[in-house]
Parts: C-alpha cells; structure tokens; sequence
C-alpha cells in the first residue's frame, strides 16, 4: 500500500514537471500577438486610473480601490495581466537583434521587477483573503498591486490604442 | 558483451558526444559547473571500465568498491553545485534586484535542503549492513530526493513569480528533472526488494534511462536554438512605456526614489 502510494507521489510528479516543461516551452516560441491575445480583457482597470478619480473628485482609500477592483476577481485578472507582461519582457530580451538599436536593459529589468511586485502583491492579499477575508491588510497589499498596475497597463493601452486597437479591441476598450 | 557493458559502451559514446556539443554551443559559459559534471561523468566511467578490464576477481571487485565510494562522493558535490547553477541561472531576469550575496544563500538553501532530506533518506538503505555500501545508498538516496525537491520548487517557484527560462536551461532542467525522478522511482522500488536480479533489473532500467538523458542532450543541444522573432520598434516603445507608468506609481508609493541609479545588468 505504501509503495503504491509512493509511486503515486513520484507519477504525479513525473505528470506536473512535463506539464511545467510544456508550457516553458510554448512561453519560449509563442508570438507577440499570441502574447497580447493572452491579455485579460473581461475586467477593466479604467476605476482605478488616477484620471478617473481625479475626475470624480476622490481620494482614493483601499477601501475605495478593493471596490473598485471587484475584490478576487481582480485582483486575479491583474495577477494573469502581470505574467503577460513579464513574457513581453521575456520577449523582448529573446528577439532584440544584437546590431539593431536595443531596448535598454535596464527598462526590461525594471518592468520585471514590477511586474513581479505586483504578481507578489496579489499573491499576499489573495493568501490573505482566503484566510481572513478582506481585512485592512489585503486591502493595502491590493491597493499596492492596483496602484502599479494601473500605471502599467493605463501607458500600454496608449500605444495599443495606436498600434494594435484592431488586434485587441476588447482590452483597449476594457481600460 | 553482456547488457551491462553494452551499456557502458553506449554511455560513453552519448557522454563523450555531449561533451563536445557542450563546447561546441559554448554552454561553458552559461553552465560551467553542467560542463565539469558531464566531464567527470564521462571520466569516472571511462576509469570504472578500465578498472574492471585491468584487474580481475576479488581484487578488481575490493578496488572497484573503493573507487566507487570516491566517486560518488565527488559525484554530489557536482551535483550539488550544478542545482546551485542552475537555480541561479534561472534568477538570471531579475538578479540585479537582489540583494549581494543572494547567490550564496542559494547555495546554502540547497544545502540545507540536503542535511533535511538526509534523516529522511532511509527507506532502502536497511538492507544494507552499516559500513560504507549503506551510507553511499543513504548519499545516493538523498542526492535522488534533492534533486526532484530542488527541480520542483525551482518549477512551482518560476511558475508563480512567472520566470522564463531560455532553451539550453530547460533543456538541461528537462535531462536532469527525467533521470532523478525515474531514479527516484528505481530508489523505491529496490526498496521493496531483495538483493537478486529483479534488484539488479531496475539498476539496468536505471542506466538506461542515463543512456536515454544523454542522448535526448545531444539531439537538443545538436538542434540550433530558435530564429529571433521579430521586434519592431512600436514593440519596443510599448515596453518602454509600460516601465514610465509603473515607475511613476512605484515613486508614488515611496518604493522607490525619484532618480533611478543606473546599475546595468551583468
């Protein structure tokens, strides 16, 4: 019996390191336009843009943002958003032509590095949530997260809008 | 020819191939440490076939156990430098936003991970009488299990903070990931067996399976990595664009300060 619980354990390891491989791998080939498809276009961000609640005449608290973000669901379309573009940077370090005139390292390295806080953030106040439900700090750890979001996808949609509005509508409308 | 040294044969051939398409692609630069694995690897079994052929019965037998003994423990210590390479190399993206030192406290986790896994490393290691054939199973066996927890937490890891690995890494994460968990399956099931030629069976089936690594590394590593794709300059301002909006928050937020030092990547 516990052999074959052994054996378990090592066969769904074997199962989950191939899928990991997989997806490696698909990340490693995939193309720009198949990684801005990947964008979550089904929540909007556009609640959370200092515009908007500059607009409005608000000072934004974390109560204000945790509604505005619509709690979870979210906090998970920007923990997705941010993972799409970690891979633009990937991308972009993969494909720069060593001649052409190249990206500056340092953008790639900052836009990772904020890409991850946000993917950290979210992961806290997530892990937070379903432990305490949304309590003061969750909703710091995704005022956070939203905050340095907004500011990253607000610039993105910009030049989306002027460069690929046709590929993706529903995100360029979305924010 | 028996099995057994057909084996051999053939895992010399495949080492000695990858060892040239490990130079040949320049991995040396990227892995040093795989690079002095793959040489040892092919060393120490080029010197364990000598041993046998040289020397026969009881002697060949008592000399060749000793030199296993040594072996395997200079085996490891590779070992455990090349989960250190890898581990690291795989933080290549964002090492320049972690603290000095980090390297070695890679080095350290993976250590401590090691002294945990070894009081638990004992499920096979009691058919053997004390001495130094269980405690180089016990070595082995640990060695196993680090190898799959290392890989595992390096995958869950990559996969949460969303790490891209590039080709050769995954290329060498694939190998190595295959033979531990296939010779974490072989450890369990001698386990479970007495000494004889089932036993002996799965030590086969685990030869073939380092036969199997090597081979799938010399087709991988004989394969050109990918063509660039493109990257237009509109790409380009996107991502530029993205850093100024994220930035700006970030001061905001008292994260950073308002001039960013220009520390360049390594």
């Amino acid at each position: 019996m516990f052999l074959l619980f052994q054996i378990a354990i090592v066969s769904a390891l074997l199962l989950y390191f191939g899928k990991w491989r997989k997806s490696m791998r698909r990340r490693n080939v995939q193309s720009w336009d198949s990684l801005l498809c990947q964008l979550r276009s089904d929540w909007s961000a556009r609640d959370l843009g200092d515009q908007f609640l500059w607009k409005e005449g608000l000072n934004a608290t974390t109560d204000d943002i945790w509604q505005r973000l619509d709690g979870p669901r979210g906090l998970w379309a920007m923990f997705q958003n941010a993972r799409v573009m970690l891979e633009m940077a990937d991308y972009a370090s993969r494909n720069q032509f060593p001649g052409s005139a190249q990206i500056d390292p340092m953008v790639l390295e900052t836009l990772r590095s904020d890409a991850m806080q946000i993917r950290l953030c979210v992961l806290m106040a997530l892990g937070q949530y379903a432990l305490s439900q949304a309590t003061e700090g969750v909703k710091v750890n995704a005022f956070r997260a939203a905050n340095m979001y907004t500011g990253m996808a607000a610039r993105m949609t910009m030049l989306l809008q002027e460069h690929a509005a046709v590929i993706l509508p529903d995100f360029v409308a979305a924010m | 020819m028996t099995f057994d040294s057909g084996v051999l044969y053939a895992a010399l051939v495949v080492e000695s191939a990858v060892c040239g398409m490990l130079f040949k692609r320049s991995v040396v630069r990227v892995l040093p440490f795989f690079c002095i694995y793959i040489l040892w690897s092919l060393a120490s079994d080029i010197t364990g076939a000598l041993v046998l052929w040289k020397f026969s019965g009881l002697l060949a037998g008592r000399l060749y156990g000793r030199y296993y003994f040594t072996q395997a423990i200079i085996d490891s210590v590779l070992q455990f430098a090349v989960l250190g390479e890898l581990a690291w190399s795989v933080l290549r993206p964002v090492r320049s936003s972690l603290p000095s030192g980090s390297r070695i406290v890679l080095y350290g986790l993976v250590a401590a991970a090691g002294l945990v896994t070894w009081p638990f490393a004992t499920f096979g290691a009691q058919q053997y009488q004390p001495g130094l054939s269980a405690t180089l199973f016990h070595l082995q066996e640990t060695f196993s299990i680090l190898r799959v927890i290392c890989f595992l937490v390096m995958a869950c890891f990559s996969q949460l903070l969303s790490i891209g690995w590039r080709d050769r890494e995954l290329q060498v994460a694939t190998g190595l990931g295959l033979y531990s968990i296939a010779s974490l399956l072989v450890t369990i099931l001698q386990a479970h067996q007495p000494f004889g030629p089932q036993y002996h069976f799965l030590d086969q089936i685990l030869s073939v399976s380092y036969v199997g690594t090597m081979t799938y590394w010399v087709v991988s590593f004989a394969t050109k990595e990918q063509e660039r794709k493109e990257f237009s300059p509109q790409m380009q301002q996107l991502l530029v664009l993205m850093n100024v909006g994220a930035r700006s928050s970030r001061i905001a937020l008292g994260d950073l300060p308002p001039e960013p030092s220009r520390k360049r990547i390594k």
